[in-house]
């Protein structure tokens, strides 16, 4: 599996045109059940940024207020919290990526998994675990791209840069 | 030691399922449990993957960390080396010096013999031991330096030496490591012989009592050997 899972790719699974119509689909759900009381206006993005992290080859950020993880995107960099809506705020949340946000990508993407069962890529690569299990598809931005490559070479990996 | 698998993160749009619950609950708690078939193990995590067995302690034990953070049980003797009062006595602080494995703390010798003083006037002997009544502490040999009480303790003590001589004349000295003078008296014609002191410190490695003998009648001067009555050489922990 040669890529990390974005919000892209949930959208796609689920037959949405863009990570902004998942959110507004999804969201609409959300206030029906009760999570929240307003869903995001599609266009709003302000707020305190929330940080990219990389979980078992899945690119993520957590919410600043209540701690509910939601896929993102480097293609659209917008987060809407599902568990409290952004505090009901209406609003979307922009994403920090690194500047260096593509090569950490290739780091990760040359550890290999096994990919775990499921009918498609978000799910199989969800349930994947690591060849080897020192070399995780896991980063957050405490570590630096340095590491993640002294890491790779440490168990034989190259990557280009 | 057993593999586990990290649980990745939730998100919304993740699907959950039986399978998935099997694999990261069910397939963990295996792992944790896998080796722990005795009761009072306890798991650890050996490094960021790998659980690991702590076997319960042999015997009455007390857990510890080393510096890298591997725990185990300090069991028996060696539990009293994990804290200790300071040497300014004002606060607990961790290793084990000065700490040292004390059973009775009290150490009683004597003659089974009578010990004949055979020397000129005004010159110094030794007054051996040769059996131990009470030395669960080893603070005394009846192979070397049997004229010695060397506790291995620090602390102050109580020592006491008597004997009874059937004749002659002569001293006693009552020493701590042969120099300083504890105690002194002397018979003229034999008689009995009492010396002891109280709250003497000592270092609890090198220092000894010892006991000394010095006819000055110009016969010999026998200590008789008599049940109960002496010699008896006794030194016992008072404090520290």
């Amino acid at each position: 599996m040669n890529k990390l899972i974005t919000a892209s790719d949930v959208a796609k699974r689920d037959k949405k045109d863009s990570v902004a119509q998942w959110i507004l689909d999804v969201a609409r759900m959300r206030v029906a059940q009760k999570k929240f009381k307003g869903p995001w206006d599609g266009k709003t993005i302000g707020g305190e940024a929330v940080q990219v992290i990389v979980n078992n080859g899945r690119v993520m950020a957590r919410c600043n207020a209540c701690g509910q993880h939601e896929y993102v995107s480097a293609q659209e960099k917008i987060f809407f919290c599902m568990e409290c809506g952004n505090e009901n705020s209406g609003e979307a949340r922009p994403v920090e990526f690194p500047q260096d946000w593509a090569r950490i990508e290739a780091a990760l993407i040359a550890r290999p998994i096994f990919p775990g069962p499921g009918l498609d890529e978000v799910q199989a690569v969800f349930r994947s675990r690591p060849v080897i299990r020192e070399l995780k598809r896991s980063w957050t931005p405490d570590v630096t791209l340095e590491q993640l490559l002294e890491q790779n070479r440490a168990y034989g990996i190259g990557v280009k840069s | 030691m057993t593999d586990y698998v990290d649980v990745p993160i939730i998100a919304t749009g993740d699907w959950i399922d039986a399978a998935f619950l099997n694999q990261y609950w069910g397939d963990n708690f295996r792992a944790i449990f896998q080796g722990f078939a005795a009761a009072g193990d306890m798991p650890y995590a050996f490094d960021a993957n790998t659980i690991a067995p702590l076997n319960k302690p042999a015997s009455i034990g007390l857990l510890q960390n080393d510096e890298n953070g591997v725990p185990s049980y300090l069991i028996g003797g060696s539990a009293m080396q994990v804290v200790r009062k300071s040497d300014d006595n004002t606060e607990i602080v961790y290793g084990d010096v000065d700490i040292a494995i004390v059973k009775k703390r009290i150490c009683t010798v004597y003659n089974n013999a009578d010990l004949t003083a055979v020397l000129p006037n005004y010159t110094e002997m030794d007054v051996t031991f040769n059996t131990e009544e009470t030395d669960a502490d080893d603070w005394h040999s009846t192979v070397s330096n049997s004229h010695r009480i060397t506790p291995l303790l620090a602390g102050y003590y109580d020592v006491e030496f008597s004997v009874y001589c059937g004749g002659g004349a002569g001293g006693f000295y009552l020493r701590k490591n042969n120099s300083v003078a504890l105690g002194a008296d002397s018979i003229s014609n034999g008689g009995t012989v009492l010396l002891s002191r109280r709250s003497i410190y000592m270092n609890g490695s090198t220092d000894y009592f010892n006991v000394r003998a010095y006819p000055t009648g110009g016969s010999n001067m026998t200590m008789q050997y008599v049940a109960g009555l002496g010699p008896y050489f006794t030194a016992r922990f008072v404090g520290k």
